[in-house]
């Protein structure tokens, strides 16, 4: 059925769909609403099986190649903002390796993974880059 | 009470309304037969016949079940029953279903009155947190660097490693920055049910039961909301629908 999701409406930063899609109905009410005692639900085998889907599990190491092959893809010299080819000291541009240290030295272990706990100190800095990151989506990355 | 001339087919119902509540003319029910409303006292139950009772469990018939369901909800109040309920032919839906709870689903119905639902979904904006991660993670990006050019068999391991670091830094961040966004959502609504959340970029969904008077200044919120985090993350507002997470137990 209609799955369209409408663009952002002039001055609205939310995406808002005009009907419901399959996968938002699915998540939404299939285990929800009223039981009537006493009357059978009918079978939903089909639905089931998309309900599955819907919920992937989200440490599964088919999601770990996903975000991978994401990052791969990842064209960093495209719209991310000036910050990028500086913070990479221009490491993108010729492939060369070593040089991700300098800039980024800082701001490291703030997202090293595991522990998230022990790095307030440096979070800061990480939230500084990200709001310096905001505004110019489309602009140029030519660094200055 | 009991109803006149129950059909013999079997029947699909969706919902509890009051009353003399409106169909919408719109929508067609399950199988794209026409609607029907069956009373009983103050109640009424909102059902179509059905042809065939065998095709019910399709994706079609969910989102039937959920357009009617949506749409009967903008005008009035209603109480969703599961997807997939059918009473055979001959029930007397009046006199079996409703008159035993008749009371219970009046007071319900009392209870979302001028309420109505949305969900909202929230995730982070894959490219921009992907970019985030990489230029903040020296190992990330060493190891970008190593998969790069390469298949997906040559470099499994880093590629796996890789992958667990994205998604478990978006998990860390998703700790710390949904609770001050749904704080303020909070604020706005009458009423809130966390979802579990399936995806890995997932921020937050949460249902929300906003009163109808209300839905411009929720909207503000949302819209605000969007707005500030419009750099990494996505806002998806679906709605106003029938107030499925919040249907009373009874």
């Amino acid at each position: 059925m209609n799955t369209s999701t409408v663009e952002r409406s002039r001055g609205s930063y939310v995406d808002r769909p005009s009907s419901s899609s399959l996968a938002d109905v699915i998540e939404i009410i299939l285990d929800k609403g009223l039981v009537i005692d006493a009357y059978v639900r009918v079978s939903l085998v089909g639905i089931e099986v998309l309900t599955i889907d819907a919920r992937i599990v989200i440490a599964s190491v088919d999601t770990y190649l996903r975000f991978a092959e994401a990052t791969n893809r990842l064209d960093l010299t495209q719209q991310g903002g000036r910050d990028l080819p500086e913070m990479m000291g221009g490491m993108m541009e010729n492939g060369s390796k070593g040089k991700t240290q300098g800039a980024v030295e800082g701001i490291k272990d703030a997202l090293t993974s595991d522990d998230s706990d022990d790095d307030s100190g440096e979070s800061s800095n990480q939230e500084k880059s990200r709001r310096r990151t905001k505004r110019p989506a489309r602009s140029s990355s030519e660094p200055e | 009470m009991s109803e006149e001339g129950a059909p013999l087919t079997d029947r699909y119902l969706y919902g509890i309304v009051r009353a003399g509540a409106k169909l919408p003319t719109g929508p067609d029910g399950v199988q794209g037969n026409a609607l029907a409303l069956v009373e009983s006292g103050a109640v009424a139950a909102v059902v179509t016949e059905l042809a065939d009772s065998g095709m019910l469990g399709t994706p079609e018939a969910l989102q039937n079940h959920s357009v009617v369901l949506d749409e009967l909800a903008e005008k009035q109040p209603v109480l969703p029953l599961a997807f997939g309920t059918v009473v055979p032919g001959g029930t007397d839906i009046a006199e079996e279903v409703l008159a035993p709870q008749a009371e219970a689903f009046a007071e319900a119905l009392e209870q979302l009155s001028g309420c109505t639902q949305f969900t909202l979904r929230i995730t982070f904006d894959r490219d921009a947190i992907l970019r985030e991660i990489v230029s903040g993670n020296p190992e990330v990006a060493e190891l970008r660097e190593r998969i790069s050019g390469t298949s997906e068999d040559e470099t499994r391991n880093e590629r796996i490693r890789l992958g667990e670091i994205v998604v478990t830094t978006m998990e860390s961040w998703r700790r710390t920055e949904a609770p001050p966004i749904l704080e303020q959502i909070r604020s706005a609504t009458v009423e809130t049910a966390m979802r579990e959340v399936g995806q890995a970029e997932d921020v937050a969904e949460v249902a929300v039961l906003v009163r109808r008077d209300a839905i411009d200044e929720f909207d503000a919120v949302i819209e605000e909301l969007a707005e500030a985090n419009q750099e990494r993350m996505r806002f998806r507002l679906i709605g106003p629908q029938a107030p499925y997470d919040f249907v009373p137990e009874m």
